[in-house]
């Protein structure tokens, strides 16, 4: 049966877009996020009112509002919409309550960051906290081969035993460790979850895969990761790109949805110690050896930065992508204003395109004035 | 077999410090014998343990530009 001889069967049905088929507005663009596959799928804007439409008409009713020549081009989006299994025809919506909003976590903290260049932090009173917080992720990048490959199964060997699931490192590379040095500590600490070496000789990435396959091959295979690009400083972070995008699920959206993608139950150790939400943000809350991160973590100031939702920023909120995009706050278009878009992000909702950030008219001097910034004496 | 409730012995337990609030301070045989039939009619699958390993944090942790 053709796919209009079943729209002209189905004039008394709904047309049931499926509760994890979330259609999500832009401005030239709009997105179907399917939270079960994990996909996004765009369509043009103009078709994003069918789904109010969808959800008070039946669909003999909304074929009938329109001329023929719409009504072929609302045939086709049927079947887009059908191709990609994002509804079924029902006699009656009722039975299908959407998926609640909620966001929640068990621990204050979910993430950490640790940065390390010229001298070293307070690392087991810097995991203690953590560990009382509940924090699952923890990242340490360094810029100097002051923290290297040793040091981070050291430190992953003192997280051992807390709330801490992943440590995962950003480290320059080092000429006298081999790929076996490499291979020995990651296998050694299985809470190392993954490792990028930067400034290395060449661009690959090592991988012990086990033979495992399927959903458990991520789990054991090894991966280190080498490229030639060089992590300078804090600065190299932030990018926003297609790539970079979250493969949509109900926990991403719902929290995407209520907080800020970045920053949300992160806290930060910056290279010189300090605690920040972010180590590119400006705003310092003390040192970590002054100041208990627990109590940091539960103050309002610090938690502000958590509740800078997509939808509050400007451009990004009129951008499809807003609920996959884990956004950025220490990099921003303009940096006077705290609900500018991220500038290190390339995408125009407007036009739908693409481009590179680095094309922006001074792009270069608004990150250097982001860079003397974090300079500034601390901002209690 | 004898139906009648026992009074247990205590010392022994409070001699070696434990506690009497684990105590069953009567004791049937009928019970006993109850539970035991009972327990070798138990069927039990194999015992399966089941840990979920968290091998990445559920989104990039940092956006490093590498």
């Amino acid at each position: 049966m053709s796919s209009d001889a079943t729209w002209n069967e189905s004039l008394d049905k709904y047309v049931f877009v499926f509760t994890d088929c979330v259609p999500v507005k832009g401005s030239a663009a709009s997105a179907i996020y399917d939270l079960t596959r994990g996909s996004i799928s765009t369509f043009p804007s103009e078709y994003y009112p069918l789904f109010e439409l969808f959800r008070t008409r039946r669909l003999g009713q909304i074929l009938g509002d329109f001329s023929e020549e719409d009504r072929a081009n609302l045939r086709d989006f049927l079947d887009f919409l059908s191709s990609n299994e994002y509804m079924a025809l029902v006699d009656d919506l009722g039975p299908f309550p959407e998926i609640p909003s909620s966001f929640n976590e068990p621990g204050l903290i979910d993430n950490a960051i640790i940065d390390v260049r010229s001298q070293h932090h307070d690392y087991r009173k810097i995991v203690e906290a953590l560990d009382s917080l509940g924090c699952q992720h923890v990242q340490v990048r360094s810029y100097s081969t002051l923290f290297g490959l040793r040091h981070l199964g050291e430190l992953a060997e003192l997280c051992r035993g807390t709330s801490i699931q992943t440590v995962e490192g950003v480290l320059p590379h080092e000429p006298s460790l081999s790929d076996d040095d490499y291979l020995r500590t990651m296998s050694a600490n299985r809470l190392l979850a993954g490792l990028t070496v930067h400034s290395a000789d060449q661009d690959r990435t090592i991988r012990v895969e086990y033979g495992a396959s399927g959903t458990s091959g991520p789990l054991v295979t090894i991966e280190v990761r080498m490229t030639r690009r060089k992590m300078a400083s804090r600065l190299d972070c932030g990018a926003i790109s297609r790539s970079e995008l979250l493969a949509p699920s109900t926990r991403a959206v719902n929290e995407l949805r209520l907080f800020n993608g970045c920053l949300n139950r992160k806290i930060s150790i910056d290279e010189d110690g300090h605690v920040r939400n972010c180590p590119a943000m400006a705003r310092s809350f003390g040192h970590h050896q002054a100041v208990a991160l627990t109590e940091v973590a539960s103050s309002s100031a610090f938690q502000s930065a958590w509740r800078i939702r997509k939808d509050d920023i400007q451009v990004c909120r009129d951008c499809q992508y807003r609920y996959a995009c884990t956004d950025c706050r220490a990099f921003l278009e303009d940096p006077d204003a705290e609900n500018s878009k991220p500038l290190k992000c390339g995408y125009d909702p407007y036009t739908d395109q693409w481009s590179d950030w680095r094309a922006k008219p001074h792009a270069a001097d608004t990150l250097s004035r982001h860079e003397q910034r974090i300079r500034l004496p601390i901002l209690q | 077999m004898n139906d009648e409730l026992e009074i247990l012995v205590l010392d022994p337990l409070l001699r070696q410090r434990l506690p009497i609030g684990f105590a069953r301070i009567f004791v049937s045989h009928a019970i006993l014998d109850e539970s035991k039939a009972s327990l070798l009619t138990l069927q039990l699958s194999k015992y399966r343990h089941h840990t979920t390993f968290v091998r990445a944090a559920d989104k990039p942790i940092s956006k490093p530009e590498l």
